[in-house]
């Protein structure tokens, strides 16, 4: 019973080691991107202005934020922000205009 | 007792707050580092050109009490030596070789209601000895949408200088080199070319049309007293303008990938009386337009900017004519400048800047029989280059050291002033600490 208990526990750290947590897209917006997007072009929900972009594609739209494009600045200013969050952001904008 | 403690916690709060950020309260208001808005401070960014269109009234949502107050502090310690002063009146150069607090101000800078902000700097001066309104521009703006998802963005700017409420770094208020020197100045300049800075007050509309089109029109008048007073408080009434001065600004403007170019004109229409202590009479009219550009390259670790000016004035001296201060019944003054820079990782770079004054002779109004400060050929013509490198240990803290070099100085290279000066002998180094939190 010890030995079944043990392994099923080393098991479940082997299975789960090494993953990050997931990151909450919509969290990552609120505390960092809604303070442009919710007034500035593209702004959340638009789907006219996202229907465009969403054609680019997430990875695409991702690399924008992380290098900076026009008056987006890079990382959108946050240099905090790995690049799952920025992901995790970019989907969550893109959901929310389909 | 409890209003220091109060004081205390809102001082340490600002500072935690500046760390954290390293930038003043725009950056903490946005959450935002301040390379969002600059590329090196004061110059902005796209982002920062439409942080300042909008009103400065951006919010981060989670940004709470104190890091959501609008204010920051101003701190500036410099050193000016001018090449040659022997022999000459100590007041041309007032504070020459001494390290003095050249500015200590506090800003109010960012939101006052959702779709308002304000740019209010009152500060010392520890040049001129005194406290002034230096920079004052509250603002209001919205947006909408119009056909095929064009958005239009407009406001309304109170100000206190033509061209502060400008968002471009190519018109005079916030163009290179950004900081005034205790070193002496050329006679001649234009009226546009911040002459009324402070000493007018003035309400404008503007409008950025799908990130394309900048428009701004504004009626300016004088703040030497009335209801405009507050917007040039402290500073000594040089300049009184009679009715409205009307400016305006049309720019283009193009940003693709981290590329941004912009192209305009800008112009003024001012009629200034010749004595500020005598209002009652007629006035000279000085018409001025001007066209500038602006080119950005924004990288990862490097940036590259460059801007130009040309200004041409031309100046009716209908009143200063006929009371036998100047030579000519009108005159045409001219400046071009241009500036290039460079930095790495916004930590290490530096520009040059060369620039020209040029215009008519005026014997009455220039060859003032003055030592340092006269001209003996009556010309304004002024030229010369200013080279400054910088180094930003912290994205809040500025370290200058500054050339200025003259080649012409009021009219001439040599003995200008008929007393044996020559240009060269107003050249000077300036060293400026410049901290923002």
């Amino acid at each position: 019973m010890k030995f079944i208990f043990i392994s099923s526990a080393a098991l479940a750290l082997l299975l789960f080691a090494g993953q990050a947590p997931a990151v909450d897209g919509q969290e990552v917006y609120s505390n960092n991107c809604a303070v442009c997007h919710a007034a500035m072009p593209p702004k959340l929900g638009d789907k006219a202005a996202w229907g465009p972009l969403i054609k680019k594609g997430g990875d695409a739209l991702a690399a924008s934020v992380i290098n900076g494009k026009g008056a987006m600045p890079p990382r959108a200013g946050q240099p905090e922000l790995s690049d799952a969050d920025i992901g995790a952001a970019v989907d969550y904008m893109m959901t929310q205009a389909k | 007792m409890a209003t220091f403690r109060i004081g205390m916690t809102v001082f340490l709060g600002l500072l935690v707050s500046a760390n954290a950020h390293a930038v003043p309260s725009m950056g903490r208001q946005t959450g935002m580092q301040c390379a969002s808005c600059h590329t090196v401070f004061p110059e902005l960014t796209p982002f920062g050109r439409q942080f300042k269109l909008r009103g400065f009234s951006q919010k981060a949502p989670n940004v709470k009490f104190p890091a959501s107050l609008p204010i920051s502090a101003l701190l500036q310690v410099s050193w000016n030596s001018t090449r040659k002063t022997k022999g000459t009146d100590p007041e041309n150069f007032p504070r020459n070789n001494e390290v003095i607090p050249q500015a200590v101000g506090l800003y109010y800078g960012g939101k006052i209601t959702e779709k308002s902000g304000a740019l209010i700097q009152g500060f010392y001066d520890g040049i001129e000895d005194k406290v002034m309104m230096e920079m004052f521009d509250v603002r209001y703006a919205d947006s909408f949408s119009i056909a095929d998802n064009q958005e239009l963005v407009y406001g309304l700017t109170l100000n206190n200088n033509p061209t502060v409420s400008d968002i471009y770094n190519s018109t005079p208020q916030w163009s290179f080199p950004h900081t005034e020197t205790a070193a002496l100045s050329p006679a001649a300049r234009t009226q546009i070319d911040t002459t009324l800075a402070s000493q007018v007050g003035g309400l404008g509309v503007y409008t950025l049309w799908n990130n394309l089109v900048y428009g701004e029109a504004a009626f300016y008048r004088s703040a030497r007293r009335g209801l405009l007073r507050p917007l040039g408080a402290g500073v000594p009434t040089e300049n009184v303008v009679n009715d409205f001065v009307p400016y305006w600004r049309v720019a283009l403007q193009h940003e693709w990938g981290s590329h941004s170019l912009a192209a305009g004109t800008y112009g003024m229409v001012a009629d200034v009386f010749p004595d500020p202590n005598n209002t009652g009479g007629s006035t000279d009219r000085f018409t001025d337009v001007a066209l500038d550009a602006q080119y950005q390259y924004i990288g990862g670790a490097h940036i590259v900017s460059t801007a130009a000016t040309w200004i041409r004035e031309a100046q009716d001296w209908n009143a200063s004519f006929d009371q036998g201060f100047t030579s000519n019944k009108s005159d045409v003054l001219q400046t071009f400048r241009m500036d290039a820079h460079y930095y790495y990782q916004r930590r290490f770079g530096g520009g040059i800047q060369f620039f020209s004054t040029w215009g008519n002779s005026n014997e009455l109004k220039y060859n003032t029989g003055e030592p340092v400060t006269g001209s003996t050929n009556g010309k304004p013509n002024s030229d010369g280059l200013i080279a400054e490198l910088n180094y930003l240990p912290w994205s809040n803290v500025k370290l200058a050291a500054r050339y200025t070099a003259y080649g012409k100085f009021n009219g001439a290279r040599h003995n200008y002033d008929g007393f044996g000066r020559n240009a060269s002998d107003n050249d000077s180094i300036f060293l400026l600490a410049w901290l923002l939190f």
